[in-house]
């Protein structure tokens, strides 16, 4: 299944040829753990490997899955989910890292995401700033009773989008940092629970296109939870393809 | 003036001038005497945690009739309540009038009481190509095409229902066999124009509505729980029977898988 470099430029940027991509995908960030993610499907392959996109194809359940890494931020994140969205994926999830902003929560728990804060641009390209970002609703239930199946202490609620990761963590050292500050300000005391780089982006484009989304995240960069919050992902998915087979039936 | 009229005069002044006063005005109005909410005219004690709010203050009543053991509670201005019982929990019902100034001040004064899951009913105007008349229409998230969620939260924040109420939603239309979808509302301040703005305006929306954005983002804001059942219909009008009773099957239904049944 391995692509040449010369066939990227027919297969889009992410790389990936039609028919390889299947209908459930999870979106981490880093390519890096594409193939950690793989590790939990049967029969993964790799699809294509290029810029930061990374792609797996395997299988659940005898269902084709695979992980795709989007790249960090808006953009890069909108140029996968349109690409996959054209490839026939209908579910789209995202897992990775993020940082907690609320006192009660720990750096080991996961953060199921249900809305974003679009505190980013890409997605008003697409549309206007007043819709909400927000998951679908199937998707993110999977996610909580996957969560609550393995015995992983979640949350479910609001992530914050933002382009510039610098001018979060370094306000002072910026020309905007009062606003910076009080955006800050203004998100936490609204109860986000965490920030991140691209829920925002995937909820809209999704709710555009007509696929189903959903995201969920490691309050921390702890590496022992992400191996928690990839068992959760896959989990969801494998209830996600019962429910369907389920209805069909 | 009388002595007591100058100090009340010198009190206002100043819960104008300096926010610490009126927070401490505040908290002995509300927290120690009890006095009353300034708008809903009820004070803490006199509400349940789970609260349905409508537009006009006759629905309150008919939904009050679905309630066990309701009783009027207060009616001032649009803001008209009931409270009862639903599977042994205190829940009440009140109306919130048209528009997010009013139901936002409602929603803020039912939190301050005590209020913490929001169910709000109304007509889902100008729906989508494809969506019959009478259909159910619930919202996850509103469109915040509207001013008073802006004054609560930057725009960039998304107006979004709780998660476990829209779930309960779905399966109560489900149940009672209530053709229902799942998606946005936008919510306006001008229902006079809604019709000419949804001609292509609102792409990927259900419907419009007028007070749903503001109702998710103040709760969201005051961290309570909501969520908005929505009737395609063509104007707003007075809410069917059969809406209210999809409204009050969720309402039992969430009721019944929350663990934390205070007020009871």
């Amino acid at each position: 299944m391995k692509l040449s470099t010369e066939q990227h430029g027919s297969h889009g940027l992410l790389g990936c040829p039609p028919g390889s991509i299947g209908r459930y995908v999870l979106l981490p960030g880093d390519p890096g753990r594409v193939p950690m993610i793989a590790e939990l499907f049967e029969d993964a392959e790799e699809v294509s490997r290029t810029r930061e996109f990374c792609a797996y194809t395997g299988t659940l359940q005898g269902e084709k899955v695979s992980a795709v890494s989007t790249g960090m931020g808006g953009p890069s994140t909108a140029i996968t989910v349109q690409e996959l969205a054209h490839l026939g994926a209908q579910v789209m999830i995202r897992v990775g890292t993020s940082g907690a902003m609320q006192k009660f929560m720990d750096a080991t728990d996961l953060v199921i995401t249900w809305g974003a804060v679009r505190d980013e641009y890409t997605s008003q390209q697409f549309l206007p700033l007043s819709y909400p970002a927000v998951a679908d609703l199937d998707v993110t239930l999977a996610l909580s009773e996957a969560a609550a199946e393995l015995g992983y202490r979640h949350h479910i609620g609001i992530s914050q989008s933002k382009d510039a990761f610098y001018a979060e963590h370094q306000p002072e050292r910026m020309p905007a940092r009062h606003k910076l500050e009080q955006n800050w300000f203004a998100w936490r005391k609204a109860g986000v629970l965490c920030s991140e780089m691209e829920a925002s982006v995937l909820f809209i484009i999704a709710h555009m296109l007509g696929v189903k989304a959903g995201g969920i995240m490691v309050a921390g960069p702890s590496l022992q939870s992400l191996q928690n919050l990839l068992k959760t992902a896959v989990r969801a998915i494998e209830i996600l393809i019962g429910r369907e087979r389920g209805v069909a039936q | 003036m009388s002595m007591g009229e100058k100090l009340a005069n010198k009190m206002f002044k100043w819960a104008v001038l300096y926010p610490g006063f009126r927070k401490f005005v505040n908290w002995v109005y509300a927290g120690v005497l009890k006095m009353p909410q300034y708008h809903i005219g009820m004070g803490p004690g006199q509400i349940g945690r789970y609260v349905l709010l409508v537009d006009d203050p006759q629905d309150a009543e008919k939904a009050a009739a679905l309630l066990d053991g309701a009783q009027a509670v207060a009616w001032h201005r649009e803001y008209r309540t009931f409270t009862g019982t639903l599977e042994g929990a205190r829940v009440s019902v009140t109306s919130v009038g048209l528009g997010g100034p009013s139901a936002a001040i409602g929603v803020h004064e039912l939190s301050a009481i005590g209020g913490e899951v929001f169910l709000y009913l109304g007509c889902g105007l100008a729906a989508a190509k494809g969506i019959q008349p009478g259909e159910m229409l619930i919202a996850k998230g509103a469109v915040r095409d509207e001013g008073t969620g802006l004054q609560y939260a930057p725009p960039a924040f998304p107006a979004i229902a709780d998660l476990k109420l829209v779930d309960c939603l779905r399966r109560a239309c489900v149940k009672s066999s209530l053709p229902c979808r799942v998606g946005l509302t936008r919510s306006t301040d001008a229902y006079y124009l809604i019709q000419a703005d949804q001609d292509g305006g609102f792409p990927h929306t259900l419907c419009s509505d007028l007070n749903t954005a503001a109702i998710f983002t103040v709760s969201s804001v005051l961290g309570r729980r909501a969520a908005s059942l929505l009737q395609a219909s063509e104007r707003i009008q007075p809410l069917g029977m059969a809406h209210i009773e999809a409204g009050i099957s969720a309402l039992r239904l969430f009721i019944a898988s929350d663990g934390r049944q205070k007020n009871i």
